[in-house]
């Protein structure tokens, strides 16, 4: 544990700038990087890299920007670093293969500073690094082609897991057709693949007939839909609507 | 309803605002947030990574009764939360910020362990951990509780009745009602027209656990029909769920020996322990010296319930391996399931948890159970309905 500590002053004369307090910057982070930790800690549950007394106030009105992540969690008063790689299982081998054998690439080490909201990951941001984990989301966009390939690996690899199970076809089931824009009735006959919106109502509404009225989340689930390459979607409301004038069925 | 969740190719799972009109965020006109980062170091950057099971368990559609099943039946799953979009298939997770080569090459999946999707295991814990979740669950019509999980439950075991599981796959031998539950950590409100000893009969989180071994109960067990038979688990094939009509009356009965015990409402004081404001169950006892002492159990009750309509005495019935003999746990006995005389038959009002002490007569004084306290005999042989 001694070997990842270092002086304060070896951090101020690497970042003079640095606003890492004098506690914060008592680690040296960089051998805990998922490509260095192996050396230190082959093995480990966790690793209690320092205590935190200070209260939660205390902590919020710091400069260093590590102690403002910890003001998160107030009841935690010793900072460890976990090993994420707990979380994974591998598809063939269940939950029981040797720790060894956990692969991030090596280790994901990361720090639970809000008490299971989400993680911290140790990342390593040098050029040419393998070992990264986490990528930073463009909040705005969603990359489409991540969802076409995690569909396309699943429908690939896990075919009788995860497909789902065509008994025989819904009587009357009514969905609505994405491209036309307008409900219709699905074939009975054949394997007709659409996609199913599982949503809160929030309250009771009427049910709108104009795709432009429809609410945002209906909306937005027409729009994934298509972007996924599929057509169809069921949603109860649409359909629901299409009964309330007495010309459809439930469905 | 449930077939179409089940039969469609993928569910979009809406965990994101509390209406319909919020959106799946980063769709169209609402970002999601963006993930907190730090730099530690050169080149060391810690990063937010969002959990998708916190998102979950804290998001409106995760709180809502019937979104249950539309979740747990689908067999692939897009989530999208305030944070980003993640993958669950019967597999595992994928996310859509995690991001490894080492993962998707090697068939790494993150584990799915959030209560509201179906694991691969089918563990008994993963069932305990599925019911126990949909019961926090809310609705806007209470009668719905058995028909939003219908679904769910098929999938989940292969027997039970009005919620209560009594046979966990068709594979298995051990078949018989599974009666511990208890509201945790709060009573619950009543629920028309269900079994009272069916955890469905009161709104609010339950713990549940999933026992169908026969093989250390002191009862029978039978369960009414609907063409008005009383038969065991065993010999009904058929689960059963419809609520029943008003007023309808008992539907479990019970033969064997149970025990009869007064309820006390007061506190108990003991040294280093702290008092708790629940009901205690008292049960009379002659230990094998002829001490007289008292089991005295934490009462978890069902419903809230004042003091004026708490009952005398109870019917105690012991729900797995009560031996009447040495006590094989320190400080713990089996779970009783406490019932309250109505007219002819019996309601059930609660549950103890596994906590025991024993309180002298003579002295007064309290101690947890030990290993070698002997527990005391029930009573006699005897037939009751409870409803």
């Amino acid at each position: 544990m001694e070997r990842i500590r270092r002086p304060y002053a070896e951090y101020k004369k690497a970042h003079p700038q640095g606003d890492l307090c004098q506690r914060c910057a008592g680690i040296d982070w960089s051998l805990l990087l998922p490509s260095e930790i192996s050396y230190y800690c082959e093995d480990f549950d966790f690793l209690e890299l320092f205590s935190v007394p200070e209260s939660r106030q205390e902590l919020r009105a710091s400069t260093c920007p590590l102690c403002l992540l910890l003001s998160l969690n107030q009841d935690d008063k010793t900072l460890r670093l976990f090993c994420a790689c707990y979380e994974l299982c591998h598809l063939d081998g269940g939950p029981t293969i040797p720790r060894r054998q956990y692969d991030w690439t090596h280790h994901a080490p990361y720090l639970d500073v809000t008490g299971g909201e989400s993680r911290f990951l140790l990342q390593d941001a040098r050029a040419n690094t393998q070992h990264y984990v986490v990528r930073k989301l463009a909040p705005e966009r969603i990359d489409y082609d991540v969802l076409r390939h995690w569909l396309r690996h699943c429908k690939r690899h896990h075919r009788t897991k995860c497909s789902p199970n065509f008994s025989s076809s819904i009587p009357g089931l009514l969905v609505f057709d994405c491209k036309a824009g307008e409900v219709v009735a699905a074939p009975e006959d054949t394997v007709f693949p659409y996609i199913a919106l599982s949503y809160v109502w929030g309250g009771v509404g009427i049910a709108p007939k104009e795709p432009k009225e429809f609410p945002a989340t209906i909306r937005d689930a027409i729009t994934v839909t298509l972007k996924l390459g599929y057509r169809y979607l069921w949603v109860d409301q649409l359909v629901r609507s299409c009964a309330s004038d007495g010309s459809c069925d439930l469905y | 309803m449930g077939r179409i969740y089940a039969e469609s190719e993928l569910v979009i799972i809406a965990a994101a605002g509390s209406t319909s009109h919020y959106g799946l965020p980063g769709v169209s006109s609402r970002p999601r947030e963006s993930q907190r980062t730090i730099e530690l170091d050169t080149g060391v950057h810690l990063i937010e990574m969002f959990d998708t099971k916190w998102k979950l368990n804290h998001s409106v559609w995760g709180e809502r009764g019937w979104t249950h099943q539309e979740g747990y039946l689908a067999t692939r799953r897009l989530v999208f939360t305030d944070s980003e979009v993640s993958y669950s298939c019967d597999r595992g997770t994928w996310q859509e910020s995690v991001q490894r080569p080492g993962i998707d090459d090697h068939s790494f999946y993150m584990k799915n362990d959030y209560p509201g999707f179906p694991l691969d295991t089918g563990e008994q814990s993963h069932i305990v951990n599925v019911l126990s979740n949909y019961s926090a669950r809310n609705l806007s019509f209470q009668g719905d509780i058995l028909n939003a999980c219908t679904g769910t439950l098929e999938k989940l075991v292969d027997l039970y009745f009005w919620g209560i599981v009594a046979r966990v796959s068709a594979s298995t031998f051990d078949t018989d009602l599974s009666l511990e539950w208890c509201s945790f950590p709060y009573p619950g409100r009543k629920r028309t027209n269900f079994p009272s000893w069916s955890w469905v009969a009161t709104t609010g989180h339950k713990l549940i656990e999933v026992n169908t071994h026969k093989v250390n109960r002191s009862f029978v067990a039978e369960v009414l029909t609907t063409d008005g038979r009383w038969l065991t688990s065993e010999n009904q094939v058929e689960s059963r769920y419809d609520p029943l009509p008003e007023g309808s009356g008992p539907t479990l009965r019970l033969t064997g020996s149970f025990y009869t015990a007064s309820l006390m409402s007061s506190k108990l004081q003991k040294h280093g322990e702290e008092p708790e404001g629940k009901p205690l169950v008292v049960i009379q006892h002659t230990g094998a010296t002829g001490h007289e002492a008292e089991l005295v159990l934490n009462l978890w009750l069902d419903t809230e319930l004042t003091d004026a309509v708490l009952p005398d005495t109870v019917k105690v019935v012991p729900l797995n391996g009560i031996h009447h003999g040495r006590n094989s746990e320190h400080g713990f006995i089996p779970a009783f399931m406490i019932l309250q005389a109505v007219g002819d038959h019996y309601r059930r009002i609660g549950a103890t948890d596994r906590y025991c002490l024993i309180r002298s007569k003579k002295t007064g004084l309290t101690r947890k159970i030990g290993r070698d306290d002997v527990i005391p005999r029930p009573g006699d042989e005897e037939t009751i309905y409870v409803e």
